[in-house]
């Protein structure tokens, strides 16, 4: 059970990567801006 | 015994909004700002017989404003006369076409249809979905409290229709505006509010795609100047008892085991309370205001976490004659690949665009006595994002020149030939609006907005930093702008009725 969530993780992982490879470059840019703020989220939250 | 109930720093339209309903409740309510004259960013001062608006030019979206009077028990009428109009908005675009939206939508169909009529499918679509989620989302999200995950799932069981419109936040204002729209002019006419919410097309949420669209709900202009808006609240509030000061620099709000009991003005004067609400931007309340050493860790790295948004120099011109335009708004624009390059490319590295993208906003088509007879006014916002601290130099020196280029931009796009008829231009800098406003960086539009800082992301209205301290205003939700800072001092003055009577 493990090996096959590992293995759809892994697959989910490539898929998403894939997507991001053929996106345009505005796209890119609005990813990595919201993956920046990932980490401030919680902090967010509360103040 | 503290000297009042509450105090609210800052006379912007949250701070008003926010005060005015807490005094009706009962609460003995001091407001103080720091400025002469009341309202903040959407405010009017006058010079040499012209009456200026600071930043805020129109209200749209009506509905905050009435429900406030509706609240204080007062008529709207009585205290703020709203001058429609109509056309909402004129368009120049990069090559020098003229087109105007008129507020009917059937109307803009016509003018769609003429431009560009592959794309009338598309706005029928967007104005019928658009209109339908405004009307909805009104109370549901703009004059709901929105600041934990409790409140939102409360206001989407209370509203199950408006959780349709959820994904739309997770999309970008572009995303949204070419799901509608093919031909690049109908973007561009759509997309450059993307600004107003101080991010460009490819980064801003796809909720503020329909900014445009809610000015077809018709656009207003306050009879004497912006500034009638908060003076109207005023007044409203002082039937309750509302005490305001003008020139009361706050210097810092008093705490004690992190509970605010009252704040301390530049001159050494202590005032107490037994709560305070800041209308100021939310970072220089916590980090100037209440200061780090008052805070636990997690606030500080909350707060300092958030961007200001863009600014925006503005230029004030007293005119000689009537301007050959069609509207109280000319939007000059581009398409949505240049507004985003301009960012990229220009803002982020420190460097002034040299575009025309800009709004310029013309008063005296509404009310021809904010200026002397047969004078007119345009308060032209370079809408193109201008950075803070542009590479090498600052705004105190770049002033005049940077006149001089707005006045070329007018002549070449607007008014050919209008230094002939300027009888005085004034500019206000990001650093003269960060010095007027205490808005950080000098962004008029408050904090960044995107899908991480809004709702429950974005600072509370009642502080779980510090107790007792309430926060109003463009830097709480749902951000800057003439209805919504208005309902965020709504929102605030429920947690306080609720908290404190």
């Amino acid at each position: 059970m493990f090996k096959v969530r590992k293995i759809a993780g892994i697959f989910v992982l490539v898929a998403l990567l894939a997507a991001y490879m053929r996106s345009s470059e505005s796209t890119k840019r609005y990813v990595k801006h919201l993956l920046k703020q990932v980490p401030y989220l919680p902090y967010r939250y509360f103040i | 015994m503290p000297d009042y109930d509450a105090i609210v720093i800052g006379a912007g339209l949250g701070g008003l909004s926010c005060a005015s309903l807490i005094a009706k409740s009962g609460l003995k309510t001091l407001v103080l700002e720091q400025s002469d004259i009341v309202g903040g960013c959407c405010s009017t001062f006058e010079l040499k017989g012209y009456k200026f608006d600071v930043g805020a030019s129109l209200v749209e979206v009506t509905r905050p404003l009435e429900t406030l009077f509706e609240m204080l028990d007062r008529k709207r009428e009585d205290y703020i006369d709203l001058i429609p109009c109509d056309p909402i908005y004129s368009f120049i675009t990069e090559d020098g076409r003229r087109f105007s939206y008129p507020t009917d939508i059937e109307e803009t169909t016509k003018v769609i249809e003429q431009i560009a009529p592959e794309d009338v499918e598309g706005w029928k679509r967007f104005s019928s979905i658009g209109i339908e989620m405004i009307n909805r989302s009104m109370d549901a999200i703009m004059l709901s409290p929105l600041n934990t995950f409790k409140e939102a799932m409360l206001m989407g069981i209370k509203n199950p229709p408006v959780l349709r419109y959820l994904p739309t936040f997770f999309r970008t204002h572009q995303g949204v505006v070419r799901s509608y729209y093919s031909n690049p002019t109908i973007q561009a006419s759509v997309a450059y509010q993307s600004y107003f919410a101080g991010a460009p097309p490819e980064l801003g949420s796809g909720i503020f795609g329909f900014i445009a669209l809610s000015e077809h709900l018709g656009i207003y202009y306050p009879k004497g100047g912006m500034i009638a808006i908060p003076q109207g609240i005023m007044r409203a509030g002082s039937e309750y008892g509302l005490e305001v000061r003008t020139n009361a620099k706050v210097e810092k709000i008093l705490t004690q085991n992190r509970t605010a009991f009252g704040v301390m003005l530049e001159d050494g004067t202590e005032i107490t309370s037994r709560l305070v609400v800041s209308n100021v931007n939310a970072q220089v309340t916590y980090l100037k205001f209440i200061r780090p050493e008052n805070l636990p860790e997690w606030a500080i790295k909350g707060i300092a976490s958030y961007k200001p948004s863009m600014p925006c120099p503005m230029i004030y011109v007293g005119l000689k004659t009537k301007p050959d335009l069609d509207a109280h708004h000319t939007v000059i624009t581009g398409s949505i690949d240049s507004m985003n390059e301009v960012w990229n490319k220009y803002y982020v590295l420190g460097i002034i665009p040299k575009t025309a993208m800009s709004l310029v906003c013309w008063p005296t088509e509404a009310d021809p006595d904010l200026a002397p007879e047969g004078h007119h006014i345009l308060n032209f916002l370079c809408n193109a994002p201008a950075p803070y601290a542009p590479l090498g130099d600052n705004w105190d020196r770049l002033k005049d020149s940077y006149r001089e280029e707005a006045i070329d931009l007018l002549d070449k796009h607007v008014m050919p030939g209008v230094r002939e008829h300027i009888d005085i231009v004034e500019v206000s800098t990001p650093l003269d609006f960060e010095r007027r406003l205490l808005q950080p960086q000098g962004s008029i539009y408050g904090l960044f907005s995107d899908m991480t800082t809004l709702a429950m992301f974005r600072p509370r209205s009642r502080s779980k930093a510090i107790k007792n301290l309430y926060l109003t205003g463009s830097s709480t939700h749902l951000g800057g702008g003439v209805p919504t800072t208005i309902a965020s001092g709504i929102v605030t003055s429920r947690y306080i009725i609720r908290d404190h009577t």
